[in-house]
């Protein structure tokens, strides 16, 4: 069984079949939903427990032959279906379960449309794998696209007052990203060739089995002496003929060799940028991340937990798997500014997150602070530096979700996430701000917990970089500081002191079964991977090796 | 039993204490304070025997990034002393604590936090490097964050403990840039590689921001300013944590450190201590609040010890450590018997208050002899442990510092101990000579409490007398002159006081302003303004510069359709279809977004190719 695509079509399928089951079927939707996301949790586990540490490079890899279209003299288009997953891919995967998973429970609480809900959020979760496994640049694109679908309908019919306002702004502030993703993706296809399908076009092999890597030297060979005719070309988005230099056609637009310049900048480094800002939507970066609270703010819990959870997670993904593996050039060329942005997020988003009288703004402004780490440690270039990202990612993942649920908690039985318009919950609610208090802790990096290993790692990383500027780590450990200050402060102002609360203090009944059957595990999880980081980074770390080398 | 089994025991069985009492939740309530109690005299009797034994090391691979990061725990003498005092206190603590919390509810919080905090406190003593450090070193932060605000339903405690993790957290991101550092440096962060083979500035650096660590959790000047309003916790507390172990985890780092700290870093450490020292010692002489005389009276001490690391003599200042341990956790619980049994006499006044006590010895007799006891020693002196630590450290100080201007640490210290005599002897006149002042509580219901209250008393009053150190009670190290110097001047400060309060005497005295207030104005202000700047700059700056980007699409699709409509209109049909086709996209980008990019992709690609084919 061809795991992979399974993981992104058994959701798919769900979803088609949620749309074809009848009205009267309502109670099972949330049902179903909930046994096929535990069933996709539970082959995501078998694929992280047979995945091999010691290989390089992908594993699981299933290719197909999707569209080949010849295009005269801008040679032949060949877009695969190639999936795949790595030590970076890996944990994405099976915290797209996890959080999937998590989310399925929390969905419980909706109580309107269900059909549409429940087949929507199916078809999120496939899109997200796909993203996270897909080889193809194109078929990454899609995914990536696709999953704004969903997450608009889901913001915008199930969310607060303002719906439509952050729904719409959510959609055009990624939709912006992926205009800059997709003009590089172009400029890609043009530059690069796959080799193999190459030395068949030309003939110089009859049969794919053929093909060794002398073949492919010829080709390269070839290629770099221009004795191929452009028609003959074979192009490609495939990740991993796209990430080798050898691969571009010289004087293309994107070679490493020809040194073109767009408006007097060189072509990769734009291209690289573009890129950059693509994905950091995503992420997102200080300043391009006001979509963020609003969408938040305004997302019903369980969609709160899956975007903070999964979708911000993208966006780092995309640094590593495009940005930097494509254009390691521009990577260094930019690190100082990056590893500032990072810092700026941090520091920007702490702030922010200190101001914030809503429970749900405030947390949204700490995951912007938290992503901040992701992007200082990436920009790092050290093994400590950019497995400590990829950490961050894992951790915030786990994070955030409980952290959404904890301000969900409080809203469904009031209806009020402000800050001030409670004080002293720890009395009526101790379980809940017991939970609260662990969620917190492990959020500002606490060691035990896995934000801990994280921060501490980038910001190591980024101390041991030749790229990054001294002042910058003080400056993301000045952001230690104002994190744990925002939430001891939060904490303090909601559930110390003597009980009061505007509300009708009946309401306040402590964590339900469902509520604790979220929170716990999570904070569970994130205790084994601070304790024992090692679950994760022996996984990170052979693809770290071979990812660094490129720089 | 195997000494790497019998570590992993040791370090391992308060861990297993506080889940034991935080899973079993308030039923355990009436127990707790017994289980907790027995998992530390266990963990005691274990170290006991592992302190008899071949002392070894257990280390092994937590985890790898290109480098091993190691889990290890080292066993020497340092580390086996370190376990026997804080299981002991921590044991004496919980004992005293039983009769003490009696009546609290949630005990078993109260004592799974405080195994929580003795767990850590071991992964401190017993760390082998660094980074092991300083995740036990956040842990002890957060089991003093959650001691000190258990009574969480009151505003004060609760500010208290925020402040004091707060104030850490600044201290910990010092420490965690030096140990960066030191990874950057050596590569390693064991302590067995540091070694200042040869001193520059970065090492310096590195020193000094590793004492950062220091500055915070030993409350150090100007980081202090926790440590006072951490008496808002439970005494027992602030004996254990507050005075006898945590605080001098700072001390403890500074010893361990000690190799790579270059003789810049130790002349800023010196400087740092003496300040501490003076200043504690100043504040403590105003203090109407019984705890808080002995906090600020904890801060001087630990500026001692600090400057005694800094005056190059780090084994003095640990033995410092170590009898200060007990004396302090003496005069804390003293003071814990006192207030315990004024709560019990009556209620409607505040039980910490020396300005309506008086007269207590009467009352309190093993409460005022333990108290005197561990009050000599903390003055220094003679026969009691303090004087014989002190003495060390006055002497070393005065033969390393003799022919440089540093000589002004030890001039400092001796001064400095002149004045805690004189705030000691006023303490203990107020509380108990003189005639009782609490018009709100009659005298004869006050009495002492039950043998839990009594033997910790007991025993650490016997553990601040100087035999227990030495045969010799004049110290191994003893000069005339240093100890003829420091009794003279510790006589000196008990007749002003004597002679100022003998009988009790309570003078209207001013409060001494303190340094917190211009913290709120330098640093607390500032960020929360720096706050709600941001979130204006969020608020109105960038959002309203991505309406307005929206909004000037929708005027430009507008623009468009307008040409379309009106101009376009009689220019050729494939013109015309064009804008047209421009108009519809662009209308079509802000109205329904969905598809726009589709067409932004055929038309850049539209672009590209054109470009390419020039």
């Amino acid at each position: 069984m061809p795991i992979l695509t399974t993981l992104i079509f058994l959701p798919l399928l769900g979803a088609i079949g949620l749309l074809c089951l009848p009205d009267s079927a309502r109670p099972v939707f949330r049902w179903v939903t909930l046994v096929l996301c535990a069933l996709h949790l539970a082959l995501s586990s078998w694929l992280w427990l047979s995945f091999d540490k010691q290989l390089i490079g992908y594993q699981f890899t299933e290719t197909f032959d999707w569209i080949t279209l010849t295009l005269g003299q801008f040679g032949v288009i060949s877009i695969d279906y190639a999936l795949g997953v790595d030590g970076l891919s890996l944990p994405m995967v099976w915290l797209t379960s996890l959080v999937m998973l998590v989310g399925a429970v929390s969905s419980f609480e909706i109580k309107t449309k269900e059909k549409a809900y429940f087949s929507l959020y199916l078809l999120l979760t496939g899109t997200v794998v796909g993203c996270f496994v897909a080889l193809d640049l194109f078929l990454f694109f899609l995914f990536f696209e696709f999953m704004l679908l969903p997450m608009y309908f889901l913001v915008g019919l199930w969310g607060g007052p303002r719906r439509e306002y952050a729904s719409l702004k959510f959609f055009l502030y990624t939709l912006a990203g992926s205009v800059f993703i997709l003009l590089v993706m172009i400029a890609l296809y043009l530059s690069a060739v796959d080799p193999a399908e190459t030395a068949l076009s030309v003939g110089l092999v009859k049969d794919r089995a053929m093909i060794t890597d002398q073949v492919l030297d010829q080709v390269h060979l070839a290629i770099s002496q221009l004795q191929v005719d452009p028609a003959q070309l074979v192009h490609t988005f495939d990740l991993r003929y796209l990430s080798d230099p050898a691969n571009y056609v010289p004087e293309s637009l994107l070679s490493t060799m020809a040194g073109h310049e767009i408006f007097g900048m060189s072509a990769r480094l734009l291209a690289f940028a573009l890129l950059f800002i693509g994905f950091a939507v995503k992420l997102p970066m200080v300043p391009l991340h006001t979509w963020l609270p609003d969408a938040h703010v305004e997302a019903p819990t369980p969609i709160s937990v899956v975007l903070a959870g999964i979708l911000l997670k993208i966006g780092g993904y995309g640094f590593f798997r495009i940005a930097y593996e494509l254009f390691p050039d521009g990577a260094v060329y930019f690190a100082a500014w990056i590893a500032g942005l990072g810092v700026l997020s941090i520091v920007y988003g702490a702030f922010n997150a200190l101001s914030q009288n809503d429970l749900k703004r405030m947390i949204a402004y700490s995951s912007v602070s938290h992503m901040g780490f992701v992007l200082l440690g990436l920009a790092a270039l050290t093994p400590e530096g950019a497995n400590a990202a990829i950490y961050q990612l894992f951790s915030h993942g786990i994070l955030s979700p409980m952290l959404f649920l904890v301000a969900g908690v409080i809203y469904e039985r009031t209806h009020d996430r402000s800050i001030d318009g409670y004080r002293g919950l720890a009395t009526p609610m101790p379980s809940y701000a017991a939970w609260t208090a662990v969620a917190f802790f492990a959020s500002l990096g606490l060691p035990g917990f896995s934000g801990f290993i994280g921060e501490f790692f980038s910001l190591m990383g980024a101390f041991n970089s030749t790229y990054v500027p001294v002042w910058m780590v003080v400056a993301g450990g000045f952001g230690l500081v104002l994190g744990a200050g925002y939430f001891l402060w939060t904490f303090q102002r909601v559930f110390l002191g003597k009980t009061w609360t505007m509300h009708d203090t009946s309401v306040l009944t402590d964590l339900t079964f469902r509520e604790k059957a979220m929170l716990v595990p999570l904070g569970l999880l994130s205790l084994a991977f601070g304790i024992l980081p090692g679950t994760l980074f022996s996984i990170t770390e052979g693809y770290v090796m071979e990812f660094l080398k490129k720089f | 039993m195997h000494p790497e089994l019998l570590l992993r025991t040791i370090l391992f069985l308060p861990f297993a204490g506080f889940l034991l009492l935080i899973l079993s939740g308030k039923k355990v309530d009436n127990g707790a304070g017994w289980i907790g109690l027995c998992f530390s005299l266990a963990g005691l009797g274990l170290t006991t025997w592992l302190g008899s034994g071949p002392l070894s090391s257990v280390s092994f691979v937590w985890f790898e990034l290109k480098e091993a990061f190691r889990f290890g725990f080292q066993v020497d003498i340092l580390s086996v002393r370190m376990l026997l005092l804080v299981l002991f206190v921590a044991s004496l603590v919980q004992l005293f604590s039983i009769e003490y919390m009696r009546e609290e509810d949630g005990r078993y919080r109260y004592f799974a936090f405080l195994q929580l905090f003795v767990g850590s406190m071991l992964g401190i003593v017993l760390a082998d490097n660094l980074l092991i450090l300083y995740i036990f070193w956040e842990l002890v932060g957060v089991s003093s964050y959650l001691l000190i605000g258990f009574w969480y339903q009151k505003k004060e405690a609760t500010a208290a403990a925020k402040k004091a993790f707060l104030v850490n957290r600044v201290g910990d991101v010092g420490l965690a840039l030096g140990i960066f550092g030191v990874w950057h440096r050596f590569g390693s962060l064991d302590y067995a590689v540091l070694s200042a083979a040869a001193p520059d500035t970065y090492l310096t650096v590195i020193g000094l921001l590793l004492f950062c660590g220091t500055i915070a959790k030993s409350a150090q000047f100007p980081l202090h300013v926790w440590l006072p309003d951490a008496m808002e916790g439970p005494t027992p507390v602030s004996a254990l944590i507050h005075a006898a172990t945590m605080v001098a985890a700072g001390v403890f780092l500074l010893a361990r450190i000690f190799p790579i700290l270059t003789p810049d870093a130790l002349a800023v450490v010196a400087t740092i201590g003496a300040m501490t020292m003076l200043m504690g010692a100043v504040y403590a002489l105003r203090q109407t609040d019984i705890k808080k005389t002995l906090a600020y009276s904890t801060v001087s001490q630990l500026g001692l010890m600090v400057l005694a690391v800094g005056v190059g003599a780090p084994q003095a200042a640990l033995f410092h450590l170590f009898t200060h341990a007990f004396f302090k956790a003496g005069l804390f619980l003293s003071s814990g018997s006192v207030i315990h049994s004024l709560h019990h006499a009556g209620h409607g006044f505040d039980a910490q208050d020396v300005r309506i006590m008086g007269g207590l010895r009467k009352k309190l007799p093993v409460t005022f002899w333990a108290y005197t006891i561990c009050a000599a020693a903390l003055a220094g002196l003679p026969l009691t442990s303090g004087f014989l630590s002190k003495d060390e450290i006055l002497h070393e100080a005065f033969t390393l510092t003799a022919h440089s201007w540093k000589i002004i640490f030890p001039v400092t210290a001796l001064v400095s101990a002149g004045l805690t005599a004189f705030y000691m002897t006023k303490q203990w006149l107020q509380v108990f000579w003189g005639e009782w002042r609490n018009p709100m509580l009659g005298f004869a219901h006050v009495h002492e409490s039950t043998w839990l209250i009594k033997t910790p008393l007991v025993l650490l009053a016997g553990l601040s007398t100087a035999f227990v150190f030495s045969l010799n009670p004049l110290g191994d190290h003893f000069s005339p002159w240093v100890a003829a110097g420091s009794v003279a001047v510790a006589a000196a400060g008990f007749g002003l006081a004597w002679a100022r309060y003998h009988g009790g005497v309570v003078r209207n005295e001013k409060e001494l302003p303190l340094l917190d207030p211009l913290y709120d104005v330098f640093f607390v202000a500032p960020v929360l303004k720096a706050a709600r700047a941001s979130a204006w700059l969020d608020r109105v700056v960038i959002d309203n510069a991505v309406i307005l980007s929206a909004k000037a699409q929708v005027v430009l699709a507008h623009l468009a359709g307008w040409t379309d409509r009106y101009l376009v209109d009689g220019i050729p049909t494939g013109i015309a279809w064009l804008s047209g086709w421009i108009g519809g996209m662009t209308r079509r980008m802000q109205g329904r977004a969905a598809q726009s990019y589709v067409i932004v992709a055929v038309l850049g690609l539209a672009v590209l190719l054109i470009w390419w084919t020039w």
